[in-house]
């Protein structure tokens, strides 16, 4: 009789996952990894865009079997990384504006293919601030062309690298420089801003899915799984932002965890306009355990406020019901 | 407990990748930053090696990759540690504590 492998015994509680067959293992377990991103970088203390950043190239890098170039638009990856003259890629790169990441990756790939090099890969990448505002309009081209392009959006959900503005995927009741706790309704306006994830969606590529530094080995995988299609395909991770978010350093992995539990980042899959996974929660948390780490909610829990509590309850409640995010009953064993 | 830093901890990081560069595609820089971020620490992890089990999630989780795998069990390279505490947070076991720098 074979053992039933549990869950936990492969997700992420074993991150390593060095109980793994080679193959499954995750890309960082190994001590030959390519190291695309390699230290020495000026990323701030626990920045968690440093993080997701090295395990999406580094597992795009073994799935193309290091035929790959990046795109990166402006913002805090491309500042800490490469402040002239110096730079922290060991792969080859390249820095477009803010907005265009998208249509140079459009253009490099289209060289790579008159020049008859199928093999060579490329990626683009870019903050939130760079891929849903500024960018948004090469975003949508290069979805619009199928482009044969993995563009990762690395949501810390403002515009960090300039002093912490607001973008539009900055969540609701946000504390940012231009969405101050003043006045009757303190921080970022409910009901505004975009989920580029399903906007991605609405377009029918080939590939688009949600991801965060929490749960590495699924991130692995989905940026795998995305460098095995071919066409305009798009990952989102959620990279937490000590900065931004007046969070302290070591809690950054804990916020993205958090922020999943609680169905604020559903993580899922789509394919071609179909959402065709989600992960599953066991017991979903409260959206207060995660928001109270972070200053930039502090304003919500003062007196006065609490509509504003139970606006972000209401926001994750209906994530999980529309990414069915809940494990059915009966499900284990 | 000694807060003093050993020598052979700060030994510069030496990049394992550049020979796999692809040098078809387009100029690569392979020589590397020499930039040593570790003076930004406030608090220095500090491993108990009895409880380390090299789960390798401090490995992982490190977002400057500056830990080192040892024989028995995983160390940091305070060259490049910015002292987050994530690998302190993280540690199932509980082997990293996070000790205040005291100077040189």
């Amino acid at each position: 009789m074979t053992q039933q492998v549990k869950y936990y015994q492969t997700g992420t509680y074993t991150v390593g996952n060095r109980l793994l067959d080679q193959e499954q293992r995750t890309v960082q377990a190994s001590l030959d990894r390519s190291n695309a991103l390699d230290s020495g970088h000026r990323a701030c203390q626990g920045c968690g865009e440093a993080l997701g950043a090295r395990f999406a190239i580094d597992a795009a890098m073994r799935a193309t079997d290091n035929q790959l170039i990046a795109c990166n638009a402006t913002g805090c990856l491309e500042v800490f990384t490469t402040p002239y003259p110096e730079t922290a890629w060991q792969m080859p790169w390249i820095h477009s504006l803010f907005g265009n990441a998208a249509a140079v990756a459009t253009g490099v790939a289209a060289a790579q293919r008159v020049k008859g090099k199928k093999e060579v890969r490329v990626i683009a990448q870019g903050g939130d601030g760079g891929t849903t505002d500024i960018g948004f309009g090469c975003l949508s081209g290069m979805f619009d062309r199928n482009d044969d392009v993995l563009y990762i959006c690395y949501d810390n959900q403002a515009y960090m690298n300039t002093g912490v503005q607001r973008s539009s995927a900055t969540p609701p009741a946000a504390r940012t420089a231009t969405t101050m706790p003043v006045g009757p309704n303190p921080g970022n306006e409910f009901g505004q801003g975009k989920n580029v994830p399903l906007v991605a969606m609405a377009h029918g590529i080939p590939y688009v899915a949600t991801a965060s530094v929490h749960d590495l080995h699924d991130l692995e995988r989905k940026v795998t799984k995305a460098m095995s299609m071919r066409g305009a395909r798009y990952i989102q991770i959620f990279v937490p932002c000590p900065l931004g978010w007046g969070s302290k350093p070591c809690d950054s992995i804990k916020l993205a965890r958090m922020a999943a539990e609680c169905g604020l980042w559903p993580l899922f899959e789509a394919e071609h306009g179909e959402i065709t996974d989600s992960t599953k929660l066991r017991k979903p948390a409260k959206v207060d355990g995660y928001l109270k780490l972070q200053r930039r909610f502090a304003h919500m829990f003062k007196p006065g406020n609490e509509a504003q509590l139970e606006g972000m309850q209401a926001l994750a409640d209906k994530n999980i019901v529309k990414f069915d995010l809940l494990e059915e009953k009966g499900d284990e064993e | 407990m000694s807060s003093s830093i050993k020598p052979e901890q700060l030994i510069p990081y030496r990049p394992v990748y550049p020979d796999k560069v692809p040098d078809n595609l387009c100029p690569v820089a392979t020589e590397c930053t020499t930039m040593l971020p570790g003076d930004w620490r406030a608090e220095r992890p500090l491993v108990n090696r009895e409880k380390c089990v090299k789960c390798a999630t401090c490995w992982l989780y490190c977002p400057v990759q500056c830990i080192v795998e040892k024989t028995a069990w995983f160390d940091i390279n305070l060259a490049t540690c910015k002292g987050c505490g994530i690998c302190a947070h993280e540690c199932p076991h509980g082997a990293i504590t996070m000790i205040e720098e005291r100077g040189k």
